[in-house]
């Protein structure tokens, strides 16, 4: 792989790329590592990749999410919160993902809804890094 | 009145020993939506302390009943 090639990975990689009129826009690869209980395990990670819509619920900074193999849904980007979510497990179950954009870390819940009452499937703490292995 | 009954209840949740604090007792939830954060609504949810919940020392369990909903908590 040539070093231009590298280069240019990378910086798709970047949470934030400059918009011409100042805006911040969420784009790329990021890989979410997620931690459960009150020792804050960690439970798992995924490389989710955001597209750039500019078209959810009104907010500029908006786009798509998907994770292969896992899930996939909208985001938003609502000041300095970063508000991610969809199904998974083959549309059985919802996940809610709210993080912080200065300190990337947040927190997330998921829901069981292949069956009523709709039950609680798991919950607990984030951490969001740019770019994925 | 009610104001103050609600500002009292909301109370609740500060320290109520030598350690841990425990969250519990009566909130206004309010819903605000999209970029413009636009009020929605708001809810009252009480929180009822039982600290049984993934292991979670505080924790419990959240009701409104004019919301008609109603689950778990956890403070992390």
């Amino acid at each position: 792989m040539t070093l231009a090639l590298k280069v240019l990975l990378a910086g798709s990689a970047l949470l934030w790329i400059a918009a011409p009129a100042g805006a911040k826009v969420l784009h790329g690869r990021f890989t979410v590592h997620y931690f459960s209980g009150p020792a804050h395990a960690e439970a798992g990670a995924r490389c989710v990749v955001f597209t750039q819509t500019g078209t959810v619920a009104g907010f500029p900074d908006s786009g798509t999410w998907k994770a292969a193999k896992f899930g996939s849904g909208n985001f938003v980007v609502d000041g300095n919160v970063i508000r991610f979510y969809g199904t998974y497990d083959k549309d059985l179950k919802v996940i809610n993902h709210q993080v912080d954009a200065t300190t990337m870390t947040g927190s997330y819940d998921a829901w069981n809804r292949s069956a009523i009452p709709v039950t609680p499937a798991d919950d607990g703490t984030l951490q969001v890094q740019a770019g994925c292995q | 009145m009610k104001k103050l009954l609600i500002l009292a209840l909301a109370c609740a949740g500060f320290a109520t020993g030598a350690e841990a604090k425990v969250f519990e007792g009566a909130y206004t939830v309010s819903y605000l939506t999209g970029p413009a954060h636009v009020f929605e609504g708001s809810v009252c949810v009480v929180f009822t302390h039982t600290g049984n919940v993934l292991g979670f020392a505080d924790s419990g369990v959240w009701g409104a009943n004019s919301f008609g909903e109603g689950g778990n908590f956890i403070v992390d």
